[in-house]
């Protein structure tokens, strides 16, 4: 077990197996080699913190993309599942980062850059997918829902 | 960095593999044809940037009220986009 102290949750006692390793950090961020995945408390909430155990503000919000776009395909290189040590058909988790603006309804999910992950090593990478088919800011909300919101927030 | 002139329909190797023509040039645009094995990634520059200012956009965003967030997802979550 060790101590991490960070801005949002304080001191965070974590094993080894629980943080995960971004032997590259992440585009912008190439210092940020660890993190830790940490669940919102509420209920029915998809979101999920991926708090730096380097830099003690920073934490991005996550999400499982395939919950908002059940037929995303982040289609990786098998060079590129190499880099975080699977097998080209090993599964692999993927995260995609999201993107909220003060009006929270507009949110959206950066389907361009996903995160893959190793399950069994914990060892993860962002990856640029060259395909057209998404966008860097996929609303999670509807049209409707982002409309019908946008007077509350 | 290495800079080399070539003319149209003249190309550069990289390593054995790798392949880069000079297709056409049209006043200041350049096509340009990249031959390269399956494993390795091309993509626009642009792309990398891209990303890198959504994810600083999206760190600097995080500063978010959690309940409201939550509410929104235990409201809506039923009409996902």
């Amino acid at each position: 077990m060790a101590k991490y102290n960070t801005t949002r949750f304080g001191e965070i006692e974590l094993n080894d197996e629980d943080i995960i390793q971004f032997p590259t950090g992440l585009y912008g961020f190439e210092k940020e080699t660890k993190f830790v995945l940490m669940p919102f408390d509420e209920v029915d909430c998809p979101l999920e913190w991926m708090q730096s155990l380097i830099n003690p503000a920073l934490a991005f919000v996550v999400t499982d993309p395939f919950i908002f776009v059940p037929d995303y395909e982040p289609v990786l290189l098998d060079s590129e599942k190499k880099e975080i040590g699977l097998e080209p058909e090993d599964p692999f988790v993927i995260r995609v980062i999201v993107n909220i603006p003060e009006a929270y309804t507009e949110m959206t999910a950066n389907l361009v850059g996903p995160i893959a992950m190793n399950r069994d090593t914990q060892i993860a990478k962002q990856f640029i997918l060259t395909t057209l088919k998404y966008d860097t800011r996929h609303y999670l909300f509807s049209e409707e829902i982002r409309k019908s919101n946008t007077s509350k927030v | 960095m290495l800079v080399l002139t070539r003319k149209i329909g003249e190309s550069i190797k990289i390593n054995e593999d790798i392949k880069v023509t000079v297709i056409e040039i049209k006043g200041k645009n350049i096509r340009i044809g990249i031959e390269a094995p399956k494993e390795t990634k091309v993509y626009r520059e642009e792309l990398y940037f891209k990303i890198k200012s959504e994810n600083e956009s999206a760190a600097a965003a995080a500063k978010i009220d959690l309940s409201k967030v939550s509410k929104l997802f235990s409201s809506n979550l039923k009409k996902p986009n």
